[in-house]
């Protein structure tokens, strides 16, 4: 593990999904996400965390920034994306025994992988917009005996510390890990950055490594693992239509029943 | 995708007298500007063929040298020469399954006649009420007369079946001869061709008769009939003598079909209502009940660009034909769209008459959300289809608003790979305000339909929300072409075309000072009387004024122009616009400017107060003798809506760091729109649309030529001096 004098190495967890904003299917025989069936994204919150990585790293020069995937093949694209908005480097964890894994699995990959890395903060979104999830951050913290910064709102990275502040019920609490440590922020941070022309091709030359589950030394098939079994799928029941008020002088009034009615007001 | 089956029932054919239409879609005749460049004209109406429309209509056509339009363009059925042009144009529409139809035209006492300098007839002597500046009259026709202008109708007949039409329609609206017979304003007569309904209707039933028996077993003849004329007391109402002629007609099986229109030629902005007065199918009300009254299909229309209204209308027994003009040029595919069910790729007509205004100034037509209306032929453009670049490159396109989107947009289409940046978190630029004024709504179609287009395209990138780009950035980027799209602003002090100097003590940080942009943005009118400065002639300084009155501010406009909001007389909203204006209580006052604005008094110069005379003012210096007069108006707050101001700094600091651009590997940075030259929309899309067409050229910032269509010296002339006129006194020719 790096000194603390050192600059940082910052692993930055992210994940490709299908477009939120687009249609998005699962397949019901598998309970799997249908890939084929969306455009492929960078995983939204996960875009949030790197934009934070990257904007600390620019501000202190000498840190790296490592985007991380555990993923198909095709995840190398948003990997390109990490790489364009300003990573500095990317690790690919792709297997095909890792099909469908698990998010006990995944997390076990994925430390794998960091303790691999030697990162001094792991940072990720508090959940992936395809999944929802919401625990791989508390899972790695756990498999790394590391403190844990999580639903992070903002967020500070300093002096051998991660801290931010974190929105509750009943007030905001400020919380502080010291490194190294897992942290995860939410959605109210910013976008990451548009990336430009010349980081889109600079981001062609940076290096991906590509490992695999072995490399990792985990073993995929470890009956004694814990494995979640999935019950039931089913689609997205399909919308009701809508309802017309066409406006006979009273089309205000019918306007505020209807919202009153669904408890919208 | 598929066709919506609600929608089947636009996809049936429809027949009228000898011909079937192969669906339900009408291209209602309009005028273009163009018809004396046939390339041009034949591809811009056979465009609409190609994208579906059953029945394509040229524009107004006039059938003889007593009724020339010029000053305005017209297609005109006079001799062989025109036989030639439209049949290039007849040919065109076939060639993509449409029906080609021409509009026979006689407006004789409206007719201004500059190019024939001939005398017209009609049912009386009397001036044009339409151009009462042109000092237009029509002679008196005797029956003779009147058999003579039979004739004439009968011989462009002939001459639209040798052109290759398949329907000769009528006209007998915009206050066209026929209808000045039915009206009691233009017919004085007392004889058997005036007086009574059957009297006055007398004209217009011989003359369809005639044609019937002179063509009508090979083409249709059809009417485009006013219905209602909206027009004073003296008016063709629909609900009396509107519905009763087509009844009369119908009885005498002489008409195929009838489109139905309202509003006469002064009030052409009735028929062509702008959506700042009118909505989607207004007239239905002046129509509902005249396809009831007759055995032959009906066209109405509307400016419908929804099929689900269209249905509506269909279903409602309104008409059999959907009619439209504006929309088919705003978007010749619309019938194609809806057969293939791509309803949210109509590139929607936002109804701003944009293209009336051009013909009204004896122009080309040009459309704002279709920059290649009229370039079909001169520039190869089509609506639909751009081709792809030869060498597709990374394009950057500062700047979201009409020019930029439309950049983006095009550049997509042909296969760049562009990323489109803006800092406002929503695309339109300045449009994005414009949509939201009173009565612009419909303006935001212009933002809607490229943002939908956009979001197809993946190979843009649309970056909003993000901080305005500095030259630095711009260079830093790896683009290998920069488009600047920056826009402009209302200039904070009072710049306008009268002066082109700041007005004294204006300034819009002060509080009672205000700019569009700021009004838009909330910031509040002070109370009591405001005037709004208006250089510009156009909708904004309305929109202003309307704010201003309708929040209970006294409000007057002061423009230096002859009229107020002058460029709406080219729009056909000036009436409507000082209806409203009348309505609301907003006065105006016209050829002043303002000099300063103190405590609460605008002072105003009058345009005029010089001499006319010219003097000899000092020994040897001639001249004016200056007037000093001021006019002195109360002011509470000043909108000022002079002149906009290009946003072009970034450009220029570009231009000072020209050596660094090839380090920068930028192969070139072009700018567009308003940060250019502050224009109407119209112009910034178009200038969108070319850069994104002509990219790989040499000089992309400069449009390349395109084929220009005039008499080239040398050729054969039709006629020839010497030719005899063709005969049409004497008796009927059928
Ligand atoms: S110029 Fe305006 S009104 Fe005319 S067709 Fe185009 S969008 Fe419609």
């Amino acid at each position: 593990m790096s000194s603390l004098s050192e600059p940082l190495r910052i692993a930055v967890l992210v994940k490709e999904v299908p477009d939120t904003y687009g249609e998005r299917h699962l397949d019901l025989e598998t309970g799997l996400v249908d890939r084929a069936a969306s455009d492929a994204v960078l995983d939204e919150i996960g875009g949030r965390a790197l934009e934070a990585a990257v904007s600390h790293a620019e501000a202190n020069a000498g840190t790296e920034v490592v985007a991380l995937t555990v993923g198909p093949e095709s995840a190398a694209e948003a990997l390109r994306e990490a790489l364009a908005i300003g990573a500095d480097r990317a690790v690919h964890v792709t297997d095909p025994q890792l099909g469908g894994a698990d998010l006990g699995l995944t997390a076990e990959v994925l430390a794998a992988a960091v303790e691999r890395l030697d990162a001094d903060l792991v940072l990720a979104g508090n959940q992936s917009t395809d999944g929802l999830g919401g625990v791989i951050p508390a899972m790695l913290a756990e498999l790394l005996g590391r403190p844990q910064a999580t639903n992070l709102d903002a967020i500070g990275i300093g002096a051998g510390e991660v801290c931010g502040t974190r929105a509750s019920d009943h007030g905001t609490m400020v919380v502080r890990a010291s490194l190294p440590a897992v942290a995860s922020i939410t959605d109210r941070l910013p976008d990451p950055r548009f990336p430009s022309f010349k980081s889109t091709s600079a981001a062609k030359k940076k290096p991906i490594e590509t490992l695999a589950a072995a490399d990792l030394g985990v073993a995929v098939e470890d009956p004694a693992a814990p494995r979640s079994i999935l019950i039931s799928v089913a689609a997205r029941p399909p919308r009701a239509g809508g309802m017309k008020i066409d406006d006979e002088g009273d089309g205000g009034t019918r306007i505020a029943e209807f919202l009153a009615q669904n408890r919208l007001v | 995708m598929s066709r919506d089956p609600r929608h089947d029932l636009l996809f049936e054919p429809v027949t009228f007298g000898p011909k079937t239409t192969r669906n339900r879609f009408w291209a209602t005749s309009h005028s273009s500007g163009y018809p004396d460049r046939p390339g041009t004209h034949a591809s811009f109406r056979a465009m609409k063929a190609e994208g579906g429309w059953g029945v394509v209509n040229t524009g107004f056509c006039s059938i003889h040298p007593e009724s020339d339009e010029y000053p305005w363009t017209s297609s005109r059925l006079w001799d062989e020469g025109d036989v030639i042009n439209l049949g290039h144009l007849t040919e065109e529409i076939h060639k993509h399954g449409g029906l080609a139809g021409v509009q026979l035209w006689y407006n004789g006492m409206h007719s201004p006649r500059y190019e024939s300098r001939e005398s017209a007839r009609g049912p009386s002597g009397l001036p044009s009420n339409v151009f009462p500046e042109r000092n237009v009259y029509a002679a008196w026709a005797s029956e003779d007369d009147i058999k003579a202008l039979i004739n004439m109708y009968v011989l462009a007949a002939y001459r639209a079946e040798e052109a290759g039409f398949d329907l000769v329609e009528v006209s007998g609206g915009d206050t066209t001869v026929p209808l000045q017979f039915l009206e009691t304003r233009y017919n004085k007569r007392t004889d058997r061709y005036g007086g009574s309904f059957e009297n006055r209707a007398r004209f217009y039933v011989e003359l369809m008769t005639a044609l019937k028996k002179a063509v009508g077993d090979r083409l249709a003849v059809t009417t485009r009939f006013e219905v209602d004329t909206i027009n004073g007391d003296h008016r063709i109402k629909h609900f009396e003598e509107g519905l009763g002629f087509m009844e009369l007609m119908n009885k005498e099986g002489i008409v195929d079909l009838w489109s139905i229109k309202i509003g006469d030629y002064e009030e052409w902005g009735e028929d062509a209502g702008s959506s700042r007065f009118r909505k989607p199918n207004w007239a239905a009300p002046f129509v509902a009940g005249a396809r009831d009254l007759v055995d032959v299909p009906v066209v109405s229309n509307g400016r419908f660009t929804s099929p689900d209204d269209m249905v509506t209308a269909i279903k409602a027994g309104q008409c059999d034909l959907i009619g439209a003009a504006r929309p088919s040029i705003a978007d010749p595919f619309i019938p194609n769209k809806i057969a293939e069910g791509r309803v949210d790729e109509i590139r929607e007509c936002i109804g701003c008459n944009m293209c009336v205004s051009r013909m009204q100034q004896q122009a080309l037509m040009y459309c704002t959300q279709n920059p290649t209306t009229g370039e079909e032929y001169r520039r190869g453009w089509h609506p639909e289809e751009t081709g792809t670049s030869p060498s597709p490159s990374a394009v950057l396109v500062v700047g979201a608003g009409p020019a930029g989107m439309e950049a983006a947009l095009t550049l997509a289409r042909r296969g760049h790979e562009v990323h489109l940046r803006d800092s406002a978190e929503a695309l339109g630029g300045h449009w994005r305000a414009v949509a939201r004024y009173p009565r612009c709504s419909e303006y935001g179609r212009l933002i809607t339909y490229r943002e939908v287009m956009l979001e197809k395209h993946k190979n843009v990138s649309v970056q909003l929300g993000v901080p305005a780009m500095s030259a630095q950035e711009v260079l830093d980027y790896g683009a290998e072409k920069v488009i600047l799209a920056t826009g402009s602003h209302w200039s904070p002090v009072g710049l306008g075309p009268e002066t082109h100097e700041p007005l004294e003590n204006v300034h819009a940080d002060l509080p009672n000072v205000l700019t569009p942009e700021q009004v838009s943005a909330g910031k509040p009118i002070p109370e009591g009387k405001v005037v709004v400065l208006d250089g510009d002639g156009h909708f904004t300084g309305f929109a202003m004024a309307e704010i201003a009155a309708d929040l209970g501010r006294e409000t007057t406009i002061v423009t230096n122009t002859h009229d107020v909001f002058e460029y709406s007389k080219f729009t056909m909203e000036m009436p409507n616009n000082k209806r409203a204006m009348y309505e609301k209580g907003i006065t105006f006052l016209r050829n002043h400017w303002a000099t300063g604005y103190a405590g609460n008094v605008l002072r105003l110069f009058y345009l005029y107060r010089d001499t006319a005379g010219l003097y000899e003012t000092a020994p040897g210096q001639w001249g004016r003798r200056f007037g000093d007069d001021v006019v002195e108006l109360e002011c509470d707050a000043l909108i000022l809506t002079t002149s906009r101001v290009p946003d072009d700094s970034l450009y220029w600091e570009l231009i000072e760091r020209k050596g660094e651009w090839a380090e920068a590997e930028i192969d070139g940075v072009y700018r567009i729109g308003d940060c250019v030259q502050p224009r109407h929309a119209m112009d910034a899309i178009f200038e969108g649309h070319r850069v994104g067409m002509e990219l790989e050229s040499p000089d992309p910032q400069r449009p390349l030529p395109f084929i220009r269509e005039r008499q080239i010296w040398g050729a054969p002339t039709i006629p020839q001096l010497g030719d005899q006129r063709p005969v049409v006194e004497g008796e009927l020719l059928v």
